[in-house]
């Protein structure tokens, strides 16, 4: 699974930047330009391109500045930091066409909660990356007769886990191999579907209904009470009210698709949060992504 | 008969100008009233939904008659320069391009608008539009007041000037 574009994305994610440092992204050597992971923005320094081979700086000399950083938030906000603010708290937003923002600086803090940033000091736009196919190699091992089996998917940050588990929500809402199947998304952080003016932005199949900018065990409640889905699927589980949802969805009969941040099950197993899931059996496969010289491998087991 | 006809022309014409002072006043009043509510309208908006910019400015033009509308669809406008201009600069420009006739503080105000549109978390915004909202309440009511008074000394000061440069000429 390699996780390349042809550069499309990365025009897309240079948009978002004020124009002499577009300029500077659009110098940048066509190939590093589909490869492309990150822009990063640190204020005093020039913006740099994050590649599979490394990170290294834009042509151009010339030092990123607070003004251009306030400026990429207005830009990939348009000109709404309110709406994107709230999710401050998170430590990124997603924008049009599913790339994510990650802002620091100066954090403002009320009641023991960050609520916004008085100066910002640095940016990473990460690109989102759609790779049709790539659960290609999964998917049929995840079925046991006519029943998809809920699923956990595995792997380190930045193991490709989003964009395995989008190409496989795409799968089994069209259909793909197999019976198309009502797939409810609770998208919490639009990463997903990346909804724009209530339009997926990213492909995640016809037979899918998304539920965004809510909490994720709110949305999987919502979903599982309102839209009947026969699939129930979260990006990062990482909340005890998460789990909570996830437990009463699989008692309801419906199959899960989820990720959680792990390197394998045994570093999964020793998180307490984890272990309601676990115990109660409530995924039945297993996808752990690893990071090789040739590229991300998965390998699929039984739970 | 010339003479006539130049004396009332003459008349005529001190009196317009002052009509026309003491509408203008009013009309100041009208738009900053106007504006206040639109402050109003966008906290609400941005309390309930979240809106964004965008999307405001388009309400914001159909709610209101110009010039308060046209300021925001001017906006509204070059928003789609977003990337090349900051709101900053084009709610400026969007100022300079609408004929709203303000000025002191009630312009002052607007201007200082464009510092915070967009860049702030919900509440901090919408502290700055109410206090925004206030300001421009309080400068419509002084315009009123205004209105009232110079108004009037507006309307008597132009037919009595159109009256005396008649009587000066005959």
């Amino acid at each position: 699974m390699r996780e390349q574009g042809d550069g499309k994305r990365y025009l897309q994610a240079a948009a978002l930047l004020p124009p002499h440092l577009r300029r500077q992204a659009g110098q940048v050597d066509k190939a590093d330009q589909a490869a492309a992971e990150e822009l990063r923005l640190r204020s005093g320094w020039p913006m740099t391109v994050v590649c599979p081979r490394g990170e290294f700086q834009a042509p151009g000399e010339e030092p990123v500045t607070p003004e251009d950083l306030a400026l990429v938030l207005e830009i990939a906000t348009r000109a709404s930091a309110h709406t994107a603010l709230e999710r401050l708290r998170d430590g990124f937003f997603t924008v049009q066409g599913g790339h994510r923002i990650g802002i620091c600086g100066s954090a403002v803090v009320k009641e023991g909660a960050v609520y916004n940033l008085r100066q910002l000091s640095s940016l990473a736009i990460r690109i989102s990356h759609e790779v049709p196919g790539a659960a290609a190699s999964v998917v049929d091992r995840l079925w046991e007769g006519e029943r998809f089996q809920s699923t956990l998917i595995l792997s380190p940050p930045g193991g490709g886990k989003t964009t395995l588990l989008r190409d496989l929500i795409r799968r089994l809402s069209d259909g793909e191999g197999h019976p198309p199947l009502r797939v409810g998304v609770a998208d919490e952080r639009g990463e997903l579907a990346a909804l724009w003016n209530g339009i997926p932005q990213l492909q995640v199949g016809r037979h899918t209904d998304v539920m965004d900018g809510c909490p994720k065990g709110t949305g999987l409640l919502m979903l599982l009470r309102g839209m009947n889905p026969q699939v129930l699927a979260a990006d990062e589980i990482t909340a005890p009210e998460d789990c909570a949802a996830l437990l009463a969805a699989a008692n309801c009969g419906v199959s899960l698709v989820c990720t959680a941040h792990a390197a394998d099950l045994a570093d999964l197993e020793r998180r307490p949060l984890y272990r309601p899931l676990l115990e109660n059996h409530c995924f039945q496969k297993l996808v752990v992504l690893t990071r090789e010289e040739t590229g991300r491998a998965c390998r699929v087991s039984g739970l | 008969m010339i003479r006539l006809i130049g004396a009332l022309l003459t008349a005529a014409g001190g009196a317009f100008w002052g009509f026309a002072a003491a509408r203008r006043l009013r009309r100041r009043a009208g738009v900053l009233r106007q504006l206040a509510g639109a402050m109003e309208q966008m906290d609400r908006e941005i309390s309930f939904r979240l809106t964004p910019m965008p999307e405001l400015m388009e309400e914001l033009a159909a709610a209101y008659p110009p010039p308060v509308g046209t300021l925001f669809a001017n906006c509204r406008g070059g928003l789609e320069d977003l990337g090349e201009r900051s709101l900053a600069e084009i709610w400026h420009s969007a100022l300079a391009d609408t004929d709203l006739d303000l000025e002191g503080r009630g312009a002052a105000v607007l201007d200082e608008l464009g510092e915070v549109l967009g860049r702030f978390e919900e509440s901090s915004l919408r502290a700055a539009l109410a206090r925004a909202g206030a300001q421009l309440t309080r400068e419509a009511e002084l315009a009123r007041e205004e209105a009232e008074n110079r108004g009037r000394m507006y309307q008597t000061l132009g037919l009595a000037s159109g009256g005396l440069v008649v009587i000066l000429l005959l």
